[in-house]
């Protein structure tokens, strides 16, 4: 078998948010959220053809676990075509699995 | 273009002594012994009548009645299909075999020996001597889509766009033939999606929330894209087989599994190197055959201690044996351990760790041993920081 290119670790994974009307996360996962941490904005990679613009969110849900989610602000801009960033070309097909696009992703910081 | 040759119930045909056997007939590979009672492969008769491939052996004959069952021959199915992957790759192919009956290679590489992809089908037809479905297209699924599709001996190919458009026809059922998506067939079936095409319009975004990763990987396979191959490496085949006699089990079964042993390590095709997988399998009496594949500690070439480590699995035997037998999977190191008489920690404790690297690797296949190099520790993006890569050794 061939041996594998370099994977990369920490990599994002689908979640399911619900937001209040200025786009702040209330629920994660199905969890609420009671406490909102502290939010970021990473904006990264402009000078490729694959940007990155991402709002991170850090927030406590009702049952005590901290979470970190991020909106992909660069997949809405370009109708939906851009997933998550890659380390580098082909990385992101970790697993045989490419990421979601357009939505919410939790990941650790 | 990816081929894909698929040999349909070749388990089942092989157990039951050729495809004759199964005219008509109501036929299911039996359970092995000890292991849980559901049937193996059903032939066609028997699942017009109900039964399926896993099906809880008193149901499959509460079913059918009639149902003939044939002893499971693990043996005679790794040994037939062995031959047939070494028939395909001595027209030059790099293959993939997915599982027994299932296999890939790519076609490209093969047009400067036969010109085009018809000629190399038909190339790989000829070595492997038996009809076979054969299907190609851009990637691995369409080509496995094309090859299920064919019922007839002429091979199905489908290229570029057409391809795609063609498979959103096709039914999701072909989702059961890969590991990761297996799991999707049946929720997919109670939500009323049946053709690809269906599953397709459904959106990654949609098929990401609900399913997850495979979800995704479905989604990726319908609209095109698919892994590259990984061809299997090609090595020399040693192998080794005696007729037990009376001596079917016990102390006796184990003086024959010495005599194995001193006779694969005299082969000259070993060349000195140390053993490090080997597959030891048996002929049983009543029937069918058993095989268990053993992983060194570490490589070996002591026929002392390969018996030891192999004695332990004489006793998983379900049934006395009529034949033992045994083969080299994988080789290691082209010397045997060589002890250093003043050794430092360091050198032995690295030695130790290569060791149990090839041996993780032998069991787990060549990217299971793998080390986190920081990349960039203080990006922004946490996916850029850390990678995995594969560990030396």
């Amino acid at each position: 078998m061939a041996p594998a290119a370099s994977i990369p670790l920490n990599l994002p994974r689908p979640a399911r948010v619900r937001t209040e009307g200025a786009g702040v996360p209330v629920e994660v996962d199905g969890r609420a959220i009671e406490l909102i941490r502290e939010s970021w904005l990473v904006e990264d990679r402009w000078w490729t053809e694959r940007p990155l613009r991402r709002r991170y969110w850090e927030a406590v849900t009702t049952t005590g676990r901290n979470v970190v989610v991020y909106h992909d602000l660069v997949a809405g801009a370009r109708g939906g075509a851009q997933g998550p960033a890659r380390a580098e070309d082909g990385a992101a097909r970790h697993g045989g699995e490419e990421q979601a696009c357009g939505g919410w992703y939790t990941q650790a910081p | 273009m990816v081929v894909c040759v698929h040999l349909p119930r070749l388990e089942l045909v092989i157990a039951a002594g050729g495809p004759r056997a199964l005219a008509g007939r109501a036929v299911a590979v039996a359970p092995l012994p000890g292991s849980e009672q559901r049937v193996g492969e059903v032939s066609g008769a028997a699942e017009a009548l109900g039964v399926t491939r896993g099906m809880v052996l008193g149901e499959a004959l509460a079913r059918c009645p009639d149902l003939a069952l044939v002893p499971a021959s693990p043996v005679a199915v790794a040994d037939a299909w062995e031959a047939m992957l070494r028939a395909l790759e001595s027209t030059g192919a790099a293959v993939e075999p997915a599982r027994a009956g299932l296999a890939y290679f790519q076609a490209d590489a093969l047009r400067g020996l036969y010109g085009t992809h018809e000629a190399t089908i038909a190339a790989a037809r000829r070595a492997l001597g038996r009809p076979a479905r054969v299907g190609a297209g851009p990637t691995r699924f369409g080509a496995l889509a094309a090859a299920l599709a064919v019922r007839s001996r002429r091979p199905l190919l489908l290229d570029g766009r057409g391809a795609q458009r063609w498979l959103a026809g096709r039914p999701v059922d072909l989702l059961a033939f890969r590991a990761e998506t297996e799991a999707l067939l049946e929720p997919l079936q109670r939500l009323g999606v049946r053709t690809l095409g269906e599953l397709a319009s459904l959106g990654r975004s949609a098929l990401a929330d609900r399913f997850g990763p495979a979800g995704v990987l479905a989604y990726r396979l319908v609209r095109g894209e698919d892994a590259p191959l990984a061809p299997r490496r090609v090595h020399e085949h040693l192998e080794e087989t005696l007729d037990v006699g009376a001596a079917s089990s016990g102390p006796a079964l184990e003086r024959v599994l010495g005599m194995l042993v001193d006779r694969l390590l005299a082969r000259g095709e070993r060349r000195g190197r140390a053993l490090r997988a080997v597959v030891l399998s048996a002929h049983l009496l009543a029937g069918g055959g058993w095989r268990e594949r053993v992983v060194f500690r570490q490589a070996l070439s002591d026929p002392q201690r390969i018996r030891l480590a192999l004695s332990a699995r004489l006793p998983l035997l379900p049934a006395p044996a009529a034949s033992l037998g045994l083969a080299i999977e994988s080789f290691g190191g082209a010397a045997g351990e060589q002890g250093e008489l003043l050794a430092g920690h360091g050198s032995t404790r690295a030695e130790r760790l290569r060791e149990a690297i090839a041996q993780v690797r032998a069991v787990a296949g060549a990217d299971a041993a793998l080390r986190a190099i920081c990349v960039d520790p203080d990006s922004r993006v946490p996916e850029r920081r850390v990678m995995l890569a594969r560990l030396p050794g």
